[in-house]
């Protein structure tokens, strides 16, 4: 790892022997590590929007005394609700930026290396396709999400201190912060949330990924249009709608994962009580879902086997 | 590809890459890879381990994908073109490094190139191949004593053309007359005699009509170099 401190004239004794040993090598791990290179949005994305939530909060919370004792006369489930807004929206809106990355970034992952040309060079190395788009396709399933997770997660304890900082320093009790925004509670059921979601969503990611290795150009419209076309031509042809409906379904992952009572008195706070990993998991559109997505995945490295640059 | 390594064309590496991801990535990613002679071979360049591949100049892009490659112990290389657009002193620095520092007898080297004289030096063999059929297939030192190119003077010219040459062009008012199999001797007495250089070579025997064919089925290429 030291290179020479001064180059004199390099003859070639001077030049260490290739080691003929083969190193172990990690190809999934430098191939995530190399989207990670190339796509910061992955990161800055969620960063950026989760300052900007800081932000809006900081400049709201001013209010914040003034709210807490007009909400002292409101019964609980306001004061919750007065509380906790400002964190689920600010999750969901972060969550939401996750997920605009993660569509863009699966529609560019096997076309950009097309159209620059840079697979001719990443081919010439001995990393197989399917290493290729597996660690391709962990970008919007584990990665974008885990970064989503733990930025959300900062900034709500971060919310949550400077809502006790200005309550005390307003002489009120900053304890209702944190029994009506309870923090465990809270990570739990957004770590569930992350992960339903990410896993519901498998098969959208992974045909943006088929269309990106597919499509030579316009990727976008081919990733919308195809879809919408069959529901058109279903209409047309059988005035069903079952495709549509089933799209639907795909894109709302909290009616399997969660069970949401409306008007139960936890207001915008998701209860654990509500959360249902058993029947998420026996959810038969979550396994037609994984089948599809490895469908499109299979399809996809074979496309990259033998497409040749745009 | 662990044994294989192919340069496609000099504008494949990726524009955001830094230098020292990549090389931590084929480190990471190529068995037989070995990052202190990459490190070795790029600080003979300008190139700096911060920089990124948009910042480098064709020549430098083409450098660091060499000391990549060279620092891999692939049993066969196989390099499209790798001096298409580079200046001089990048194309000469090229050949030698590839022939000083990393050829040896057990690899073997696949080079296509449009820019015959440069490869001219380090060829033993030549063999000109036109639509499957063999028209030229000699060893340089023969290609050295059967092709004369002579610049012949002006009242020599009849005397020269009488000798049957298999070529002729015209520079400057001056007749070149390309001859095969012809005494040296008595060339020398028409005008300036010297070797012709592959490229007059190839023209001058593609121009031919073909000879028997012979059964070689392969793309038409003046040559190729161990």
């Amino acid at each position: 790892m030291n290179a020479p401190a001064n180059t004199q004239a390099l003859d070639p004794q001077m030049i260490p022997p290739v080691a003929s040993t083969t190193a172990r090598t990690r190809p999934l791990y430098w191939s995530v590590r190399r989207e990670l290179w190339e796509n910061r949005s992955i990161y800055l994305a969620p960063l950026i929007a989760a300052a900007v939530m800081l932000f809006g909060f900081w400049t709201r919370a001013f209010h914040l005394p003034a709210r807490m004792r007009a909400a002292e006369a409101m019964d609980s489930v306001t004061q919750t609700n007065l509380l906790a807004t400002p964190y689920a929206f600010s999750a969901a809106l972060i969550m939401f930026a996750g997920l605009l990355v993660g569509w863009f970034y699966c529609l560019d992952a096997l076309h950009g290396e097309r159209r620059d040309r840079s697979i001719l060079f990443w081919k010439s190395l001995p990393v197989s396709d399917l290493t290729t788009v597996l660690a391709k396709f962990s970008i919007p399933l584990v990665v974008i999400p885990a970064v989503c997770f733990a930025t959300i997660v900062v900034m709500q304890f971060i919310m949550r201190v400077l809502s006790s900082i200005i309550l005390a320093t307003n002489g009120l009790s900053a304890a209702p912060v944190w029994t009506h925004v309870p923090l465990a509670e809270m990570t739990l059921v957004l770590l569930y949330g992350v992960a339903t979601m990410a896993v519901w969503y498998a098969p959208i990611y992974a045909w943006l990924l088929l269309v990106s290795a597919w499509a030579r150009r316009n990727t976008f419209l081919w990733a919308i249009f195809l879809p919408l076309a069959i529901c058109l031509v279903e209409w047309i042809v059988f005035h069903t709608g079952h495709f549509s409906k089933m799209l639907g379904e795909r894109f709302n992952s909290f009616r399997p994962a969660f069970d949401i009572v409306p008007d139960d008195g936890s207001g915008v706070i998701i209860p654990l009580s509500q959360l249902t990993p058993g029947r998420f998991l026996s959810t038969p559109g979550l396994w037609i879902g994984f089948a599809f997505a490895a469908a499109f995945l299979a399809a996809a490295i074979q496309l990259r086997r033998f497409r040749q640059p745009i | 590809m662990r044994d294989v390594c192919f340069i496609a064309d000099v504008a494949v590496l990726p524009r955001w890459l830094r230098v020292s991801q990549a090389l931590d990535y084929v480190a990471g990613v190529h068995p037989r890879f070995d990052r202190r002679k990459a490190e070795h071979f790029l600080t003979r360049t300008d190139i700096k381990t911060k920089h990124k591949v948009r910042e480098l100049s064709k020549g430098m892009v083409t450098q660091l994908h060499l000391a990549l490659v060279m620092a891999i112990d692939a049993k066969l290389l196989v390099l499209d073109e790798p001096t298409l657009g580079l200046d001089i002193l990048y194309r000469k620095q090229f050949y030698d490094s590839l022939l000083n520092d990393y050829f040896d007898r057990r690899r073997t080297i696949v080079v296509t190139t449009h820019q015959v004289e440069e490869i001219q030096q380090v060829l033993t063999d030549l063999m000109f191949i036109n639509h499957g059929r063999i028209m030229l297939n000699c060893s340089m030192e023969e290609f050295e004593s059967r092709y004369a190119e002579v610049m012949v003077t002006p009242e020599h010219v009849a005397a020269a053309r009488a000798l049957r040459p298999i070529h002729e062009r015209q520079v400057f008012g001056r007749s070149i007359l390309l001859f095969d199999r012809v005494d040296h001797q008595q060339l020398a007495a028409l005008g300036e005699v010297h070797t012709p250089s592959i490229a007059d070579l190839f023209v001058a025997v593609m121009g031919q009509p073909a000879p028997a064919p012979q059964g070689a089925a392969q793309i038409p290429v003046p040559g190729a170099a161990r």
